[in-house]
């Protein structure tokens, strides 16, 4: 059973899996937005009784489980920020800032953001974790849209062609070790 | 928009960071309707994104899970669903021993390829029951479109009129059903003259002293009956052909005929 039929089920340990999954990844995205530690994660228990309250609006071939409570965590996160009236003065400062990754990033993190240029992050962190739109991302770099969208498609491709080659080479050291095991135990 | 144009557009990913508007993303959720094959992109980009958000991470306080689970315990309890709060069980592991240390390396990788199969097995279920609910829903959705029409046609306040073709046009067998009432127009076709791949049919309103107005334009293969605009205090429809889209003002020279509606 997955977890999106334990959900189905009222089965409180598919919420357990799904916060142990995905928790710390949308507070990340939650924080980026309204930058407030209690906030968030007032929004990310809102997420999260949503999600659990509202499953059977979940459509797979709209996109994951991920994605899908991402957008929920993103549109909480900009409705608060709207509410309280926050100004959104921290994101130029952060979008001229010459590198967006986290002081405790790991190597993996690393290599994943090494395939993009700093302007390709940059855009990316703007839109994706701090909740701009393409058009307030426009303005805050002074870059035309058009750019920001075909940097926006460009970095996604990236990353995707990063985790193909991730996928790839885990898979060929996979069937390394089986056959290894099998030569040994024969 | 074809395939490739859709994947090049930067719609998808957009959608899927959940930065559409609402006419985008009916513009993306009837490509991912129209193109199985996105399914595959979809995977991938959420991938993407769940990588790139993992960077960012936050852990979250110790206590929030608790509060989480508390929360959704208590609105099971409320909604009168059985709780269940049975914890994962941790797999446990403390042998020194070779042997057993690969025995259970065997039997991990046995269980991988058992649950990856039962995974499978699961996912084409779903995903055929989600195609057949997709086949039911768009099934319901047309018999429910021609059951509106039925009525539609079936109003007493219709005028059924027939075409005035012009000279170069006299086969074209095209009916008008007019209704003030109602005020929905329905053009019953057929034998349309052939358009070239730049041309469209396009209806317009004439009124006496008064530029024709500009009403549908349409390909001529929507089916039997075309539900067309309606333009109050309309005394003559006429039809014509126009470049692909239609045109503000008619092509006189291209004039298929015209409906005189009685008041």
């Amino acid at each position: 059973m997955d977890i999106i039929n334990l959900i189905e089920n009222r089965n409180e340990k598919g919420l357990s899996l799904l916060y142990d999954n995905f928790s710390a990844s949308l507070l990340g995205i939650i924080h980026g937005i309204v930058k407030h530690d209690e906030t968030s994660e007032e929004i990310l228990q809102e997420t999260f009784l949503k999600v659990w309250n509202n499953i059977d609006q979940f459509n797979a071939k709209r996109g994951t489980i991920f994605t899908w409570m991402a957008a929920i965590a993103r549109n909480k996160a900009i409705d608060k920020v709207r509410l309280k009236g926050f100004k959104r003065n921290v994101g130029l400062q952060e979008a001229e800032e010459p590198s967006v990754l986290p002081d405790d990033a790991s190597l993996d993190a690393q290599k994943l953001l090494s395939k993009l240029t700093p302007v390709q992050q940059q855009i990316l962190n703007l839109i994706y974790i701090q909740g701009h739109t393409q058009s307030q991302t426009a303005e805050l770099l002074q870059i035309p849209l058009g750019t920001i969208k075909t940097k926006v498609r460009a970095s996604i491709q990236e990353l995707r062609n990063e985790l193909k080659n991730e996928k790839k080479l885990f898979l060929g050291s996979l069937l390394f070790i089986i056959l290894t095991i099998w030569m040994l135990w024969i | 928009m074809d395939l490739k144009e859709f994947r090049a557009s930067g719609w998808l990913e957009l959608y899927l960071m959940g930065g559409c508007n609402q006419e985008q993303t009916a513009i993306v959720e009837k490509a991912l309707d129209d193109y199985p094959e996105l399914q595959e992109d979809i995977r991938e980009i959420s991938s993407a994104l769940s990588s790139y958000a993992n960077i960012y991470k936050k852990t979250p306080s110790p206590e929030l899970k608790g509060k989480i689970l508390e929360a959704a315990s208590s609105q099971n309890l409320e909604r009168g669903s059985p709780k269940n709060t049975s914890t994962l069980k941790e797999p446990s592991a403390n042998s020194s021993s070779f042997a057993i240390t690969w025995l259970f390396g065997l039997l991990a990788l046995g269980a991988l390829g058992f649950s990856l199969l039962q995974h499978n097995n699961h996912k084409t279920e779903r995903e055929i029951w989600e195609q057949d609910k997709i086949r039911c829903d768009s099934i319901e959705q047309a018999r429910s479109i021609e059951f509106a029409l039925l009525e539609d046609l079936k109003e007493g306040n219709n005028q059924f009129i027939n075409i005035d073709p012009t000279g170069n046009y006299t086969q074209v067998a095209l009916t008008l059903v007019v209704n003030a009432v109602t005020q929905k127009n329905y053009l019953k076709v057929a034998n349309l003259p052939v358009l070239n791949a730049n041309q469209s049919f396009q209806m317009w309103s004439l009124k006496p002293d008064t530029a024709p107005i500009p009403l549908t334009v349409f390909q001529g293969d929507e089916g039997v009956f075309i539900p067309v605009d309606f333009e109050e205090g309309t005394p003559t429809y006429a039809i014509t052909i126009e470049p692909r889209g239609g045109v503000a003002s008619p092509t006189l020279a291209n004039l298929i005929g015209t409906w005189s509606v009685s008041s």
